[in-house]
């Protein structure tokens, strides 16, 4: 549990709209894969016991990300859209963000080749 | 300035790795120069994590005023033998390492292997020297071009070692 809560905590967030749960990340450099599993793990059982299904993930804590986080993270998001959960990630940095859409535009250009 | 050297066990790359970044990000370095290390720098952790089977891993990392020298080099399986093990057949060592700086991803057939690929690129793009070490082959690329050699010792995993000028780089731009 102490392990989990280096990386996440949770707090809620309300929106004009819907109530999403708000899970800040508390690292600041993510690099491997696996920190974007344990994020979904976190938000996978918080959802089983919740109405809400919206979340939002909280970057105002992180510096830095790898392509690799990131590309885990767009399954992890994808993923979970089939199980009708949606994640949205919020207060990213300038430059994360041009690089979770660079990851974002790869992946898509890779699916269409396949 | 930074003097870095040490040997790291599989199980404390996370951990080490971010008393890499700390360190680095004390450095006044020109604008994106720092996105760049830590882009660099992850991408080989992860291809050690998730390919190399390494147990040991020894990082030399040298940054002064003017250059940044990056040293990896893992005990694992080396890149040919991570390409058998996914039923991709390299004919050498040196074809394995031709595979990887292309861009072949050993993981999945609809995934691309952005790491070495996208090193070389930005290295080219500051005009620094990258040299990659497996097995009995030696590959550097200096000044976008490729020469190869056989070495006499094997070496047992991967070796990466790319020199650079501390120069501003636009990472976001660079980056496929």
């Amino acid at each position: 549990m102490s392990q989990l809560n280096k990386l996440i905590s949770i707090g809620q967030l309300s929106n004009t709209m819907k109530k999403e749960s708000s899970i800040r990340i508390n690292k600041k450099y993510l690099v491997f894969r696996q920190d974007a599993e344990k994020i979904s793990n976190i938000i996978e059982k918080k959802a089983k016991n919740q109405r809400s299904k919206d979340f939002c993930l909280d970057f105002s804590e992180v510096r830095f990300f790898s392509r690799s986080f990131v590309d885990e993270l767009l399954n992890v998001i994808d993923n979970c859209k089939k199980k009708k959960i949606a994640i949205r990630p919020i207060n990213l940095d300038v430059n994360l963000k041009k690089l979770l859409n660079k990851v974002k535009e790869r992946k898509k250009e890779i699916k269409k080749m396949v | 300035m930074i003097d870095y050297q040490k040997k790291i066990s599989f199980s404390k790359l996370d951990q080490e790795l971010t008393n890499i970044f700390k360190k680095i990000e004390k450095l006044k370095l020109p604008k994106g120069f720092l996105d760049f290390v830590n882009y660099c720098l992850s991408e080989l952790f992860v291809n050690v994590k998730e390919h190399s089977k390494a147990k040991i891993i020894s990082v030399k990392i040298n940054i002064n005023k003017k250059n940044c020298l990056v040293e990896i080099e893992d005990d694992g399986i080396g890149l040919r033998e991570s390409y058998l093990q996914k039923k991709i057949y390299p004919k050498d060592d040196f074809v394995a390492i031709e595979f990887a700086l292309g861009g072949l991803s050993t993981k999945d057939f609809q995934e691309r292997g952005f790491g070495l690929y996208s090193i070389r690129k930005l290295v080219s793009t500051l005009k620094g020297e990258m040299i990659i070490e497996s097995g009995f082959s030696r590959v550097i690329i200096k000044e976008n071009k490729l020469t190869s050699k056989k070495i006499s010792k094997k070496i047992q995993g991967t070796k990466i070692i790319f020199n650079v000028p501390i120069k501003q780089i636009d990472l976001y731009r660079a980056v496929e």
